[in-house]
């Protein structure tokens, strides 16, 4: 038995399974990690057309030189 | 509530565009990481009351809120929000306390799991749609979109199935457990006679208890 098991097993026969602290905390992890992923996902695909717009919206000042 | 209070960060997102969505969550869900931490020395009974009453939401959410403003940055109003939107989505789906106390008020919706997987689904589905206004309406971002729905409603559905099978649990919300009745229950003949004895007796908190203890007594 790992020492990583040894402590969950330590912890699990100290706290009872409704309270497990560290149930709770990947309970309250994994919805932030889904939705910092989604978000940083949106972001990247949305940037090549944001860079695009900001392209577009600089050649009329091309222009102008 | 669970996948609810990332719905509610999803749908301030708009509100501040350039607050890092990170932090958002983490203020939608800031009373609970709270609670986590007071669990972890020991789990104790009543850190609901330090964590999720009004006064502890309202210390918290300007905490945070401070904190956040001391970095410089903009957004400080929106975490505030967030946070404080914890106790009204809580409100309906579990009992929390109003203040330091020890009465926990609530619909309790966790009770009754099938309903809360359906209000949490569609807070989801609400917050998703709000978030979704500040992209392009673009095929690929709309399905990142999507999925990030399914899986926030994903995961409710494994908290609700876990508290159907594991806890047995029954619709218990707050306002049912207070001993109050609708209407009085019917006297009977024994007790007529104390009641007509009482009715005109002052009506004060001593009358009241007298009154009480002579009808169980009288029983």
């Amino acid at each position: 038995m790992s020492a990583i098991e040894r402590l969950i097993d330590l912890l699990a026969a100290k706290y009872r399974w409704g309270l497990h602290p560290i149930k709770m905390f990947a309970a309250l992890l994994a919805p932030a990690l889904i939705v910092w992923l989604a978000d940083w996902r949106l972001r990247v695909l949305a940037k090549p057309i944001e860079e695009e717009e900001a392209r577009i919206r600089r050649l009329p000042r091309i222009r102008r030189r | 509530m669970y996948a609810g209070h990332a719905a509610v960060a999803l749908a301030l997102k708009p509100r501040e565009p350039r607050l890092p969505i990170l932090y958002l969550v983490l203020a939608a869900f800031g009373p609970d990481w709270l609670e986590l931490l007071l669990m972890i020395p020991a789990p104790r009974a009543g850190s609901a009351m330090f964590t999720h009453s009004i006064p502890a939401v309202l210390i918290g959410a300007s905490v945070a809120a401070a904190l956040f403003r001391a970095t410089g940055r903009r957004g400080g109003r929106t975490l505030f929000l967030a946070w404080l939107l914890h106790w009204p989505a809580d409100l309906l789906t579990g009992r929390k306390p109003l203040l330091f106390g020890e009465q926990l008020v609530g619909f309790g919706l966790y009770g009754s799991p099938a309903v809360d997987f359906a209000l949490e689904s569609v807070v989801v589905v609400i917050g998703c749609a709000l978030y979704a206004r500040m992209f392009p309406s673009r095929g690929d971002l709309r399905r990142v979109i999507v999925i990030l729905g399914a899986a926030l409603i994903a995961m409710q559905a494994a908290v609700d199935v876990a508290l159907a099978v594991m806890r047995d649990s029954e619709w218990t919300p707050s306002f049912a457990v207070v001993g109050r009745r609708s209407h009085p229950h019917p006297l009977r003949e024994d007790e007529r006679a104390v009641a007509a004895c009482l009715h005109f007796a002052p009506r004060t908190h001593y009358t009241r208890e007298r009154w009480r203890w002579t009808v169980h007594e009288a029983s």
